[in-house]
Formats: C-alpha cells, sequence, structure tokens
C-alpha cells in the first residue's frame, strides 16, 4: 500500500490488499468519509464485512471521525482533510462539521454489516420472492436441532420396528454398512 | 378556553390538566362525576386522581366524587356495541390460515400460518388507517410501481401486488358473508357510532402523541361540538427530525393552528432540547456555543448524568446500584426506564436481591413463565413418548403434584435417580413400567409401597396424556384440541394449580381466549399447526404481576409518559433500542407504506426520539446508561445520547460522565452479597493431593490398578474419594454398552446363562460351524432384543456383530487346535502383601499342555504389547497374578468392526520378569499411599480423553500455565 489516501476517492473503485495493522480500515473510514463530504446519503452506502465485530467496528471508527471533523479547529480541520485526500474549501469545512450531526439524526444508519446479515435481511424482506415463509427466524445453534432430530427419527422407528420407516432404517443399515455411515449419509441432507 | 392546551416537557401535564378540570367544574364541585378523561396510557390514572385530589384541597375540598379516567378503548366499549362478531387475533388467524389453504396456488410452498401471521398485521394497519385496496387490480399495482419508484414493470411487484389484492378482498368478503368483524374495523364503526352516544358530554383527552385517521376524523367533529378538550405533552415548533415532530402532526391532521392552542412557557431545559435539535444553518457545536453562553450557568449536567458500562452485565448493576443510593438518600418515586427487556429483567433480579420490590408495568412474555414452561413441557412429553427431559421437569414443577409434596417429590427422585438414570431408559411409559417392576424385584431397598406409588404415578401420567394422544395424527378443530387440552391438564392437576397461581391464571385466560376464538372456525388443524397457534398466542401474551406499591417502577418509554418522578434511569440507550430499526416485513417498504398513507418508520422514530426527550425532563435527576460491547462485539450507542453528550461536551467542555458510578460499581462491596459470590480458588499449578492412609482402599480392582497407573489424580477421585461421574442418559447403545452385549454373548456361547440359548457342547471344528454360527446368531438376537426395543439404533450394532461372527468363530476353532477352553468369567482375588489384596474377574482361561492363557475380550482398541511388557498397561498381568501359577500366554481378542484379532502380549518367559517386578510395585505403591504420598495429575491427553472425571482436576488452568513456561 502506497502512503497516497488514492482509494479514498469516491469518484473511483479500489482494491486495496494490504497487511493488518497497515491502515485499511482507515482508508475505508476516509472513503466513507469523503463519499458523506460529497453528498451520499448515509443509508445509501453499504459497508461490509466478515464478522460482527468488524463491523460494528467500522460504525464506530466513522462516528469517531465525524466527530473529530467538528470538534477540530480549523487548522486541524484542514489537515485532517488534507490527510484523507480532500481539499479544504470553505464549503467542504462547513459540510465536515455537519457529517456528524446528519449521520446521528439519519433515519436509517449506515450498513455496516456482515454479509451473513445483509443477505439475511435480503430474505426477510423479500421471502415469498425467496420461497421463504414470512417472518422465518434463522437458528443459531443447529447441532442441538439436527441431534434432536436424529433421536425423534429412533423414537419413531423404536415405536414402531414394521413400519416403512423402520424398515427403510435397517435396509440403510445394510446398504451403508452401519450406524456411522447411515448417520453421515443422512446428514448430507441437512 | 382553547381546545387544546401544548404543555412543555418540562411542566407536570397532569398538574395542568387537574388545574383546567377543577376550573372548568368549579361551580360542581367537589362533584367531578360527569367529567370523563380518556388517557393515552392508563399506568398514570391513580396519579391524576392523586394530583386532582390534591388540588381541589387548596380549593378547599377534602374529598371528590371522582371522574371516569379510561382509555379511549375501553370508554367506547362502555358506550357503545358493535354489529357482528368481533374475532380476535387468535380467531381471525384461524379464519385467514383457513382461507390461505383454498388460495395455496398464490403463494406456492409458504408455510399459510406464517404468512396469516403478517398478512393481519398488515391488514389491521389498513383498515386502522382507512385504507382500503382498491377493487380494481390494475390501479392497486400502478399505486405499488409509483410507490416503489419503479419505472418499468416488475414481476415480483406484480405477484405481491397479486396477492395482497387477491387475499385482502378475499379477507373482507369472508368477513361481511359472516358477519364478522376485525376488532380496527369495530373500533372505526364504535367511533362513528359513539357520536350520538357521548350526548352533551365533554371528553379531556390527555397525553396523545398520535391519531389514526378515523380517530382524527372524530375528533375534528368533536371539536366543532365544542365537546372535546386536547392536553398534550410536548410543543409543535418543529418538523421533520425532532421531538416536536408527533405533536405538530397532531395539529396538522386536526386542522388546529396557533390560535386555536394555548402553550405554557417552558424553561431552559426545554430550551437546551431545542437547540440541540434544531434545524438551523448553525452547526451542532456553533449551536452548543450559542446555548452556552445564553446559559451561562450549567443546568444541565446537575440534571443529567450518564453511565457507561463495559457490557450488559455491568449496566444492569449500575442501574440497581444507583437505583440503591437513591433510595438510601431518600429519593423516590423512582422510574427504571427501558425498551431492554433482557436488561429490565436482570435488572430486577439483582434489585430483589437486594430486597428492592419494583412495578414492573411492561411485564414479560407469558411464554417465560414457569406455568407456561409447565404447559410447553407437558405438551411435549406427550408428542416425545414421555421422554424423561420433559417429563421430569413437569413432575418438578410446582403445578403438578400427585401426594403431599414431599412424598411427591420423593417419589420422583426415585423415578428419575432409580430407573430413568440407573437403568438408562431415556423414554417410552412401557418401559418406565418395566424397568420399574424388574428393578423392585431385584433389589430389596425398594419396598412395595414405594413400587406402587411410582406406579401409580405412571398411570396418572399415562391418564392424563389419554385425551391428547389420539390427536398427534391426524387433524381436528381448534376447539377439539383445546378440549382436549383442557381435559388432560385437569386430569394431571395443573389446571387446578394454574387457577391458584398468578400467571397460571393468566394462562387460562389466554386458553380461554383461544377457546372463544375456536367457536368461529371449524378449520382442521394438525398436531403441529395447532402447537404453533398455541405457542405463539403465549409467546404474544404479557403477564403482568398485580402492582405493588413500590417506589421504583419499571417502565417502557411510552408507559412513563405524562408521569413524573424524582429520578429517572434511561437504561440501554444502544442504537439497538433507540431508536431501533424497522420491523422487517415481507410486503412493502417504508416508501410505498408513506405512499398508501400507513404509518411510516420515520413517524414512528419520531415518537420514540419525543418519549426519549420527554423522559429527560421527566425527573430532577436523570442517568442514562449503554454498554459499550456484548460478546466481544462493539455495541453502538444511541445516536440521541451520542447528541447530547457532543452537544454538552461543546457547550461547557465537560462530559456527562457519572465518574463516582463508575468508581463505585467496580467495587466488590457495593454489589449485595450472595453465598456463591466468592472466586474460586486460582489454582497455578497441577493439583497433587496427600490424602490420608485411610483413605485407600485395601483392595485393589485390576481396574483400581490401571487408574493409578494411568493417572494418580483419577485413581485419587475414583478410588480415595470414591466419586463417581454424574449419571446421563444415553438414547442410544454405547460402544461400551456393545462391549457389555458382545461379552455376554461370548459368555452365553461358552456357559449356561440364564434366559439365553446355548451353550455349545461338543467338538468345535469345521464340521459344525454352520450349527455353532447358527446358536451364536441365536445368542447374539436374544441379547440384542432388549437393546433393541429401547432403540431401534440398537439394530445396526447387531448387524455389526453378526458380520463378525463368521471370523469369531474361525478363531474359535483354530484355537480349539493347541488350547482348551478351561473356564469363563472368572472371579479371583488374591493377597499381595500384609494389607493389599487384589481383585478381579477374567474373561477367559484357556489350557494347554505348556500352561494356562489369559485371554481378554476388547471391542475397543486393546492396549500394545509394550505396553503391557513395560508395565504401563496392567490389567492382563494383574489378571495373571490372580491366578496361582502356570500362566503361560496373555492374549487380547480384539473384536473389530468385521473381525476378530488375536493379540499376544506376553508369553511365560516374558512372564517370569514381569509379575515379581509388578507385584513388587504394587506392594512399594500401596507403602506411599499408606505414607500419604501426593497423588498428582499427570495430564496425559490420552487418559485425559476418556477420564470419566475428565475437568475435575482443572487441566486446562495448570497445563497452559505449565507449556507457557517452557
Amino acid at each position: 500500500m502506497t502512503d497516497s489516501p488514492l482509494a479514498t476517492q469516491p469518484e473511483q473503485s479500489f482494491s486495496v490488499l494490504a497487511s493488518a495493522g497497515t491502515g485499511k480500515t482507515w482508508q475505508l473510514v476516509a472513503r466513507l468519509t469523503r463519499l458523506l463530504l460529497h453528498g451520499a446519503q448515509l443509508n445509501s452506502i453499504l459497508a461490509i464485512t466478515f464478522t460482527r465485530k468488524a463491523a460494528g467496528e467500522m460504525q464506530q471508527r466513522l462516528n469517531e471521525r465525524l466527530r473529530e471533523l467538528l470538534e477540530a479547529d480549523d487548522r486541524q480541520l484542514d489537515t485532517i482533510l488534507s490527510g484523507m485526500g480532500e481539499k479544504p474549501t470553505a464549503d467542504i469545512r462547513r459540510r465536515a462539521r455537519k457529517l456528524l450531526e446528519q449521520s446521528l439524526r439519519c433515519e436509517q444508519n449506515l450498513r455496516s454489516t456482515t454479509f451473513h446479515s445483509f443477505c439475511q435481511e435480503l430474505l426477510q424482506r423479500f421471502p415469498l420472492e425467496a420461497g421463504l415463509p414470512p417472518g422465518f427466524e434463522l437458528a443459531e445453534q443447529t447441532g442441538l436441532l439436527i441431534q434432536e432430530s436424529w433421536d425423534a427419527l429412533f423414537a419413531e422407528a423404536t415405536a414402531e420396528p414394521e413400519q416403512p420407516l423402520a424398515e427403510s432404517l435397517e435396509l440403510l443399515f445394510e446398504m451403508l454398512n452401519g450406524l456411522h455411515n447411515t448417520r453421515s449419509a443422512l446428514f448430507t441432507f441437512v | 378556553m382553547s381546545p387544546l392546551t401544548l404543555v412543555p416537557f418540562s411542566q407536570d401535564p397532569l398538574a395542568v390538566a387537574a388545574q383546567q378540570i377543577l376550573e372548568h367544574y368549579k361551580v360542581r364541585l367537589p362533584d367531578l362525576s360527569d367529567c370523563r378523561i380518556l388517557l393515552a396510557e392508563d399506568q398514570c390514572a391513580a396519579q391524576l386522581r392523586a394530583e386532582l385530589l390534591k388540588q381541589a384541597e387548596r380549593l378547599g375540598f377534602s374529598a371528590l366524587l371522582g371522574p371516569s379516567i379510561e382509555r379511549l378503548d375501553q370508554y367506547l366499549s362502555q358506550l357503545t356495541s358493535v354489529t357482528g362478531t368481533v374475532l380476535n387475533r387468535p380467531a381471525q388467524e384461524l379464519v385467514l390460515a383457513d382461507a390461505l389453504r383454498d388460495a395455496a396456488q398464490i403463494y406456492a410452498d409458504t408455510d399459510p400460518w406464517l404468512l396469516a401471521d403478517q398478512l393481519l398485521t398488515l391488514f389491521d394497519e389498513l383498515t386502522r388507517s382507512d385504507i382500503s385496496i382498491p377493487a380494481a387490480f390494475e390501479h392497486f399495482h400502478t399505486s405499488l410501481q409509483h410507490g416503489y419508484e419503479l419505472s418499468s414493470p416488475s414481476a415480483s411487484l406484480r405477484q405481491e401486488a397479486y396477492i395482497l389484492h387477491t387475499l385482502w378482498h378475499a379477507w373482507k368478503q369472508q368477513l361481511e358473508a359472516e358477519n364478522m368483524l376485525d376488532p380496527a374495523a369495530a373500533f372505526r364503526q364504535q367511533l362513528a357510532d359513539s357520536l350520538a352516544g357521548i350526548g352533551e358530554q365533554k371528553l379531556w383527552l390527555i397525553g396523545f402523541t398520535g391519531f389514526t385517521s378515523s380517530e382524527a376524523q372524530w375528533l375534528r367533529i368533536l371539536f366543532d361540538r365544542r365537546q372535546a378538550q386536547l392536553i398534550l405533552h410536548g410543543s409543535a415548533r418543529q418538523d421533520g427530525y425532532h421531538p416536536d415532530r408527533p405533536i405538530r402532526d397532531i395539529l396538522d391532521q386536526l386542522g388546529l393552528d396557533n390560535t386555536q392552542q394555548s402553550c405554557l412557557e417552558g424553561n431552559e431545559f426545554d430550551d437546551f432540547i431545542s437547540a440541540l435539535f434544531a434545524s438551523s444553518t448553525d452547526d451542532l457545536k456553533q449551536r452548543a456555543k450559542h446555548f452556552a453562553g445564553r446559559c451561562r450557568q450549567d443546568t444541565v449536567g446537575s440534571r443529567l448524568r450518564t453511565f457507561q458500562a463495559d457490557g450488559p452485565e455491568q449496566e444492569a448493576q449500575a442501574v440497581a446500584l444507583q437505583v440503591r443510593r437513591w433510595l438510601l438518600d431518600g429519593i423516590q418515586p423512582i422510574a427504571i426506564v427501558t425498551e431492554d427487556r433482557r436488561l429490565a429483567r436482570r435488572v430486577r433480579a439483582m434489585l430483589e436481591a437486594s430486597q428492592v420490590e419494583l412495578d414492573d408495568a411492561g411485564g414479560w412474555a407469558l411464554s417465560t413463565t414457569s406455568a407456561a414452561a409447565t404447559l410447553e413441557r407437558w405438551l411435549e412429553t406427550i408428542e416425545e413418548d414421555f421422554a424423561c427431559g420433559p417429563l421430569l421437569d413437569v413432575l418438578k414443577s410446582p403445578f403438578v403434584c400427585f401426594a403431599d409434596r414431599d412424598t411427591h417429590l420423593a417419589q420422583v427422585r426415585r423415578l428419575e435417580q432409580d430407573i430413568i438414570l440407573h437403568e438408562n431408559i431415556a423414554r417410552g411409559l412401557e418401559r418406565y413400567r418395566h424397568h420399574l417392576d424388574s428393578r423392585s424385584k431385584r433389589l430389596p431397598d425398594w419396598s412395595e409401597p414405594m413400587r406402587l406409588a411410582v406406579q401409580r404415578m405412571l398411570n396418572m401420567l399415562d391418564h392424563a396424556a389419554s385425551p391428547l394422544k389420539p390427536l398427534l395424527h391426524g387433524s381436528c378443530a381448534a376447539s377439539d384440541f383445546l378440549d382436549a387440552l383442557g381435559e388432560s391438564l385437569r386430569e394431571l392437576g395443573s389446571w387446578q394449580h394454574f387457577e391458584q397461581d398468578a400467571a397460571g391464571q393468566r394462562l387460562l385466560e389466554v386458553i380461554a381466549r383461544l377457546q372463544q376464538a375456536a367457536t368461529h372456525s371449524r378449520v382442521e388443524l394438525n398436531w403441529f399447526e395447532f402447537r404453533n397457534w398455541l405457542g405463539r398466542n403465549l409467546e404474544n401474551a404479557t403477564f403482568r404481576l398485580p402492582l405493588s406499591a413500590s417506589p421504583v417502577r419499571l417502565l417502557t418509554l411510552e408507559q412513563s409518559r405524562l408521569q413524573r418522578f424524582a429520578a429517572t434511569i434511561v437504561a440501554g440507550c444502544s442504537q439497538e433500542f433507540m431508536p431501533g430499526s424497522p420491523a422487517s416485513q415481507a410486503f412493502f417498504n417504508q416508501r410505498v407504506r408513506a405512499e398508501l398513507g400507513l404509518p411510516t418508520w420515520s413517524q414512528a422514530i419520531a415518537k420514540k426520539l419525543h418519549h426519549f426527550c420527554r423522559v429527560l425532563h421527566s425527573a430532577g435527576r436523570v442517568l442514562l446508561t449503554h454498554h459499550r460491547e456484548r460478546d466481544g462485539e462493539p455495541v453502538s450507542a444511541s445516536p440521541w445520547l451520542e447528541l447530547l453528550e457532543v452537544f454538552y461536551h461543546n457547550a461547557y467542555r465537560k462530559t456527562l460522565d457519572d465518574k463516582t458510578l463508575q468508581q463505585l460499581v467496580i467495587r466488590p462491596d457495593t454489589q449485595p452479597v450472595s453465598p456463591d459470590h466468592a472466586a474460586l480458588p486460582q489454582l497455578e499449578s497441577r493439583p497433587a493431593p496427600k490424602p490420608p492412609a485411610s483413605t485407600h482402599p485395601e483392595t485393589w480392582s485390576v481396574y483400581t490398578h490401571q487408574r493409578l497407573i494411568d493417572c494418580p489424580y483419577r485413581y485419587f477421585s475414583a478410588d480415595a474419594l470414591n466419586l463417581k461421574p454424574q449419571d446421563e442418559i444415553r438414547e442410544a447403545l454405547s460402544k461400551s454398552d456393545y462391549g457389555s452385549l458382545v461379552h455376554r454373548i461370548v459368555q452365553a456361547f461358552h456357559r449356561k446363562t440364564a434366559r439365553l440359548p446355548g451353550p455349545w457342547s461338543g467338538p468345535l471344528d469345521e464340521t459344525h460351524r454352520q450349527q455353532a454360527l447358527g446358536l451364536l446368531q441365536q445368542i447374539s438376537e436374544a441379547v440384542f432384543a432388549d437393546a433393541i426395543k429401547d432403540n431401534f439404533q440398537a439394530r445396526s450394532w447387531l448387524k455389526q456383530w453378526l458380520t463378525v461372527l463368521p471370523s469369531y468363530l474361525g478363531w474359535e476353532i483354530s484355537r480349539q487346535k493347541n488350547w482348551t477352553l478351561r473356564q469363563v468369567e472368572i472371579k479371583a482375588d488374591k493377597k499381595i502383601s500384609s494389607r493389599l489384596r487384589i481383585s478381579g474377574r477374567i474373561d477367559r482361561v484357556d489350557q494347554c499342555s505348556e500352561g494356562m492363557a489369559v485371554v481378554d475380550y476388547k471391542t475397543g482398541k486393546p492396549p500394545k504389547a509394550d505396553d503391557v511388557l513395560n508395565g504401563e498397561a496392567v490389567q492382563l498381568p494383574s489378571y495373571a497374578l490372580l491366578l496361582e501359577t502356570g500362566i503361560a500366554q496373555l492374549n487380547y481378542l480384539a473384536f473389530n468392526k468385521d473381525q476378530v484379532r488375536e493379540q499376544v502380549c506376553a508369553n511365560a518367559e516374558n512372564l517370569q520378569q514381569l509379575l515379581p517386578e509388578l507385584e513388587a510395585r504394587m506392594v512399594q505403591l500401596d507403602g506411599a499411599l499408606q505414607q500419604q504420598a501426593a497423588l498428582p495429575a499427570w495430564g496425559d491427553a490420552t487418559v485425559c480423553g476418556y477420564c470419566e472425571f475428565s475437568g475435575l482436576c482443572r487441566r486446562e488452568m495448570w497445563l497452559h500455565g505449565e507449556n507457557g513456561d517452557d
């Protein structure tokens, strides 16, 4: 990564590849700030990452940056703006000092989220199109549910050993050479 | 008098209302019986009565003939009756889900019950907002396309429009055909009808923050008739993202202008909020400086304090601590205002631990009460064939008792410990009964009265389940399910207990409400649909304990309206709750909602902001709390809290942080004392206890010997302390259970065993292979029969075993060429020293001309021969010690997945050296134990992997420390 904050230029697309601790998040927050300075609406920006922790930190870092812009004196403000690659003008300074309040009074906050949450949100918004029940909930812990299903399956087979379910399971034991393989095979459907 | 009074946040709206009411009725005082007061929130009715009385006393009246104070819906219900049947929400769900089944082609595979839930919420909003979906589909479709700002047609939008258009009209037609109304339509009808019934009466409406269009229309008529007086809390100077907006919207909606309102004067704190949210060209910092210039003396900091906790637990501690501090200073009443119910529950628990009761106006979901939990577990018990988990929860709950409480619990304990845990019975009433009988026959400590009592308990459970069991399969009407549920609960005795319990009574109310709903529909439900319908209604129902006279109240933002306190805590000031985010809905986005005239997120957020700012004025001392992290992830603070802090900091260059509270909350002596509060002792090195000589056994089993060699701490736990691992229920056959069955089969093949075929008699050679195999199969099926009856999975183990049989038989035939089977399952013990004995049970001893062979069967992995020879694996050599002399060989016979494998571990020559050494080491070890030798935990990963006391030595705590030192 070079010293030049090129990736903060809102008009261009960038891919930044750099090691940990070299300032990727700084660049990202600077880019978000510059987008806002140039009139982007907070709720029209999607900042997406892999963990909820990173998503939360991104939001926090943006708020901290915007507060700096509000509270800095003119000289400090110019330094911060220049550091982000933004040329300080009277209009930019005025806008910079209003960004924090605009952000805090925005009805829909910055979408700083994870891939999972974003996709889940889309599915919740368009359940019928996705073939899902409206108002569905995501099961966080699937292990217990799977074990309960497994126990319920065998409780039924135990209660009715002559019924088709038990016969099918027995056939699977036979064909797949035992319980372990049967379990593995059935779990491929989960 | 102007029809509208706006009371600034800083003033007490109830005091203003009382003053106006007493002034209006002054000629009739003390009689206020003609006065009708309608409140947006009836939490404050008692405070209004008290305020009226207080002000009347100043006018010379020591008592009042009180006014009627209620909510608008309560008032209308008294005044008018609805023509038609009003469907409650559960009834609507039944009727709509039924209708949806007939229209399944338009919503594909979606669950009609979940779709009904979303549709009803939307239909309710449409009706309340006086919106009807137009009859012409294209007209509706076009309005949605406009709302979504789509320039070209979209198949998805057309589908959404089609679903809603079709279902809305089908729903309305069905209601009309059956002369039924939903509650929203009934309310609208009541509003219209009430205009005739009100007569000359004047209505005082206090504390509203919004009206539906029907309510607004009704009010406009009353204003024209000079029969309504509106007292609102807040001002209406600003629009947009501002706390004034809800009041501004009401004025616009009612067509009231400035000449028709009377505004009271606010104070400096009203100015603070006004400056904070002002729409101005100045930025926040400039406005803050201007404010500080106008108000040089900081009155905000003396009123507002903030506290940022590390996590939710510390936030709850801080809230509870601050409440206790105020109470100790005699400051009351106190309000805890929060939207975070999880935090509220934790705070309540902490205050209760300090003997501080609080009035919880919010209550909690009925489904979380023990009454509802008992019902849920009872239904699980029935649907899971009396699975031990839910069954024991039901039997131990306070709502089930088949004898006096102590006797009942004693019987439940016998069932749990002796039948369920000891016999490993996970489910099945018949299996509990069977094992109860066999155990009581087998063991003398089971008295006949106890057996009969437990038997009776099982019979009662069976009887109580019988009304519901037939409904597990197939479908029937909701009323049939509810009748069966009622009968089942009565048989169980829970119904009677529910009647004696506050949450239980609420549960019965919900069941009655569902029964009433079920009379409107004969739609057939299957068991799971009924369970979902019941569960959803228990989840949506709220349970509130009756209010006490506590000086501490727990409220939501809305519930706190019109109320004043000596001190207020606004807890859970996070983005998640203040303002939160719009609910995810399957139909319409915010823009379409605005286009149609439905309530929008923008309006909702403005209302919440209005309440937030109002609460800041509700007391002279206000603490705002939030936590910065949860589960290691950052939690964003409420933007309103951040605005407050930034504005204040820029105005006065100070922070609002409550530093005293920050210091106090981390002090252990400020938290309520709890008996188990003390931290566990820190273990910095591996444990090596030195138990007294008397704790060591005088007889070692072979397993005792092996434990001592494997890990002295394991020996310490099992043999010195005599600890036993906790019994756990295993649904299916475990590998060790399989091993026991295999041992039993092999034993029965060689020796007469009760209730099993065999043993084999005669020569065992290739000519008799088929007969021998047949006998082994017969024995195997008999031995596995019980296990298969307990769990079908055992069939797979049997199948596995049957594949091993030919290999095993081959080994036996081959073995007989050189060896003769001498004995199986031999119990033996031997004196090793004047103090120590060793005992054990040997699977098998074979004989040849050179001596005897000790054979041990293994269904798991046997130890390596090297480990046997170097004294690490002592099981086989210990067996050899038990036998007198003449041991020529030590063998493991491993039953692998599809074959057997013999492993010779030692021969006569090896044993000549190994056995004396082993014996000497045992004597030496026992001597050391008698001298209180230390018994350290080795922490060996392999042993720890199968150690039944894993965790007891706290391996993870010291092992890392030791590794770190390396």
